[in-house]
């Protein structure tokens, strides 16, 4: 028969006892802090599981922030496009109404609604949000349009062309703004593909006509040099209707496109890929964008201006000629009617960019809350399982006490 | 027989159920001594006499004093003793490594690493917002708040088990010269032929706490000492016994004789726990962070330098972290103290967030060992938790063994109050009977002397 020692019963009442408030001490941390994973060791994959869900949550919050500051700017953008179109639509009403042969009377009288049309939306397009400009791209200290100094004409800043770009998912990054380029902007794009099979050292010859801010028509003799499997030298020479030299390139651009896709991949090493032309002087002042240009096996390339002269030097040209007894021409007006249909394609772009940040913050919203469930799950307490866990072990515990109370110290030697 | 003889008889009784009840006294005052091996008395028949033909009985007398111990358990305890230590000593050191992490918790330095890069995120979509310029140098405090206060918890382990292993060594030492000496007083007990059963129970009780600290192999020689080796080196036996102090080589922790080039291969015991968490643990916990660190530096400064700051006139070059040498992470001093330093315009525009839109994302690059910096992160923490629940597991599984060989001793060896007061009642009434005997005799005798 095993013998059992006094020993041996103290050693089982310990250690049922030491086990009981270890499992207390563990049910009572778990329900005060709501955590069933203290630590790493209490459960590894738990505990990873929670740390990715706990980052992806901190991400989630950090590109909603981002939403919301970047639904903020598309707002104040939507406003002023919707004050721009509205002036827009007065100027065409007033265009509309000079066709008329008895309103042509008091053409200072439309000269002046113009020149007013003008300075709203000269004024709307320098308004600012947030302490941005919001057509200003990334240049926060200048206003991207203003007056030139004889006040013949309306300058855009080089600078205006900056995209401001939000985070506002994993890998997904989103423009929140439009710039200045982008609706008023002269910007001449080029378009179609390089031959990918030329030779190295070959060149291609283009030619486009641009415009000064008063409407003088200008050439400008555009030369693309492939140095190398996918990259390509630009030069230009700006030649004016005496075929003078106005402008050339100080120095050539590199165009570098992707092996594998054909896509434009940098200009000069950087992504951005509009190119700014200006000249003070003679108020030339636009902008090559080559994002569309790309390499296949067909040499398919053409460059295409968007507009002549940018609507505030149209209405500014508009308003003088009324006041010198001028009516606007057609292409004038063609102008207006060009960059009203731009405008309203800028209000739908940004509207679809608002209902896709809408779309991503209820998305990420849904996905904060089943991560949040998830981590409820995987690391949570099931607070009334626990109380009841800490009862019965609290009433085991009593037991056990009283038990060891009442045997441990018997032994013969109580009744001798 | 002569009736005198009854006397001798009774009197021998009285003394061997005197002895009887001493050693049963020394058994129930050591109830509760744990290295304490019960013992009990062998009685054995005295020597015979032989007259007229017929053999004549001479009483009682003490046989032997045995001392109940199962040498097989013993080992067994012994061996399991190391490895419950082992273990145990590892997954204390592991919590508290744990505790300095804090994960899954907001104070835990993924948590900390995550709210750096969003940071940059947010200053993305507002790059000239001063708040959120002071909230990404809010953020890098942080993160390197962490970083540091994890090297230095990391290396105030690393240091406080080398001041314990060295602790160790010393009561190893300790352990050892008292083997030394209790293999010689057993030696002398021997040859003065006194019981050696209270010297072995403080042998086998330091070979046990000794089985404790290291792994050691124990054989016994037929005069009862023991010669004891730790990890392959000789330790002690009669004769001889070896100092052993603590070698750091190279970051590896071991024993090693005094003056010796081999050192002790350590497998068991608590020594070799701190050995194991210092030598290689730790040093894989810190390897990793290195790198996650040193990644985070790399790939913020190599994209922070290429900007623009929001500073009259703009700086560029700038890096943002001034470097991580000695566990240390330390941001570029003169960013903290102006914010607009921060140069994260990719073309010197203020309202440019470029850079700072790229910097976040370097938390979706696989940059370490084809992971992203978290994925990595989790890595360590699933190592370190792995670690953590490995020894916990492996150490409750150690004492329930270890339980189970304490119960087996207490078994053979325990000492049951319940069957040394029945031995004291049994030998009471055989030494009642013993002191009857000399009165029943002593009145034979005065019947005999009054017939005279």
């Amino acid at each position: 028969m095993t013998r059992i020692t006094d020993a041996s019963v103290a050693n089982h009442y310990l250690t049922s006892i030491n086990s009981l408030k270890s499992s207390i001490s563990l049910l009572q941390r778990q329900i005060s802090s709501g955590n069933a994973v203290e630590k790493p060791s209490d459960s590894p994959s738990k505990a990873v599981t929670l740390i990715r869900n706990n980052d992806i949550i901190n991400q989630i919050n950090s590109n909603l922030n981002n939403i919301k500051t970047g639904l903020s700017f598309l707002n104040q953008t939507i406003f002023s496009l919707e004050v721009i179109q509205s002036e827009m639509l007065n100027v065409i009403s007033k265009l509309t109404e000079l066709e008329d042969p008895l309103k042509q009377k008091n053409l200072d009288n439309y000269a002046d609604q113009i020149d007013q049309s003008l300075k709203i939306i000269m004024d709307v397009a320098n308004t600012k949000a947030d302490g941005k400009y919001v057509f200003g791209g990334t240049e926060i200290l200048d206003a991207p349009f203003k007056f030139s100094n004889d006040n013949q004409t309306i300058e855009q800043s080089a600078n205006s062309k900056g995209r401001i770009n939000v985070k506002i998912s994993s890998g997904v990054t989103e423009k929140i703004n439009l710039t200045g380029v982008e609706v008023f902007g002269t910007i001449l794009s080029g378009n179609g593909s390089f031959d990918k099979d030329a030779s190295i050292g070959s060149v291609k010859n283009l030619e486009q006509d641009v415009y000064d801010s008063f409407g003088n028509q200008y050439s400008l003799q555009m030369q693309f040099e492939k140095v190398d499997e996918q990259k390509y030298e630009f030069t230009y020479v700006l030649l004016d209707s005496d075929n003078n030299v106005v402008q050339s390139s100080s120095s050539s651009n590199l165009l570098e496109f992707d092996a594998n896709s054909g896509y434009l991949t940098s200009v000069d090493g950087k992504s951005s890929s509009e190119l700014n032309i200006s000249d003070s002087d003679r108020r030339i002042n636009f902008f090559i964008d080559f994002q569309n240009l790309y390499e296949s096996n067909s040499d398919t390339v053409y460059f295409q201006l968007n507009q002549q002269i940018d609507i505030f030097n149209t209405l500014n040209n508009i308003s003088r000629n009324l006041r010198n007894g001028i009516l606007p021409t057609a292409d004038q007006k063609a102008e207006v009617y060009k960059f009203n249909i731009r405008v309203l394609e800028k209000l739908s772009e940004i509207g679809n960019v608002i209902n896709q940040f809408n779309s991503f913050e209820n998305m990420l919203n849904q996905q904060s809350f089943e991560l949040q469930s998830i981590n409820q799950e995987v690391g949570g307490v099931d607070v009334v399982k626990s109380i009841i866990d800490l009862q019965n072990k609290d009433y085991l515990l009593q037991i056990t006490q009283k038990i060891a109370a009442s045997i441990l110290p018997k032994s013969l030697l109580d009744y001798l | 027989m002569a009736i005198t003889k009854v006397f001798d008889i009774a009197n021998r009784s009285l003394a061997v159920y005197r002895r009887a009840m001493d050693i049963t006294s020394h058994n129930i005052a050591n109830t509760n001594n744990p290295n304490f091996s019960r013992q009990r008395i062998v009685f054995s028949s005295d020597y015979t006499d032989l007259s007229s033909g017929i053999v004549w009985g001479n009483g009682v007398k003490i046989g032997d004093v045995l001392r109940y111990r199962d040498n097989f358990v013993e080992t067994q305890s012994r061996i399991m003793n190391g490895k419950y230590h082992d273990t145990r000593r590892q997954r204390e050191l592991i919590t508290n490594i744990e505790k300095v992490f804090s994960e899954p918790s907001d104070l835990g330095l993924g948590n900390m690493i995550g709210k750096f890069f969003n940071s940059f995120s947010e200053l993305a979509a507002s790059p000239t917002s001063n708040p959120l310029r002071t909230s990404v140098l809010n953020a890098a405090t942080n993160l390197a708040s962490k970083v540091n206060l994890l090297n230095k918890s990391l290396n105030d382990v690393k240091e406080n088990i080398k001041l314990e292993f060295d602790d160790k060594v010393k009561s190893v030492n300790n352990i050892l010269r008292q083997l030394n000496q209790v293999n010689k007083d057993i030696k002398t007990n021997q040859i003065k032929r006194v019981s050696t059963n209270d010297l072995l129970d403080h042998r086998d009780s330091l070979l046990n706490e000794l089985s404790k600290l290291v792994n050691i192999n124990v054989t016994t020689s037929s005069d009862n000492t023991v010669s004891v080796s730790i990890g392959g080196s000789f330790a002690v036996d009669s004769h001889h016994i070896t100092e052993f102090e603590m070698v750091d080589d190279n970051g590896y922790l071991s024993l090693r004789m005094k003056g010796g080039t081999n050192s002790a291969i350590l497998t068991e015991g608590e020594l070799s726990g701190l050995s194991s968490v210092y030598s290689s643990k730790v040093t894989s916990y810190k390897q990793k962070l290195d790198k996650i660190v040193n990644t985070i530096v790399e790939e913020v400064n190599k994209i922070h330098s290429t900007g623009y700051s929001k500073t009259s006139p703009t700086q560029t070059g700038l890096n943002f972290f001034e470097g991580y040498s000695d566990g240390i992470l330390r941001i570029n001093q003169v960013i903290l103290k102006n914010p607009n330093l921060i140069s994260i315009s990719s073309d010197g525009t203020l309202g440019n967030g470029d850079l700072a839109l790229r910097i976040s994302e370097i938390m979706d690059k696989k940059l370490i060992d084809n992971s992203t910096i978290m994925e990595y992160y989790t890595t360590l923490i699933n190592e370190i938790g792995n670690d953590g629940l490995l020894n916990k597991n492996l150490s409750e599984a150690n004492q329930l063994v270890l339980d189970q060989l304490e119960q087996q001793k207490q078994i053979s060896s325990g000492v049951s109050l319940d069957e040394e007061m029945t031995n004291v009642l049994q030998f009471q009434r055989s030494y009642e009977a013993s002191a009857k005997l000399i009165k029943v005799s002593d009145e034979l005798l005065k019947t005999i002397l009054e017939l005279v």
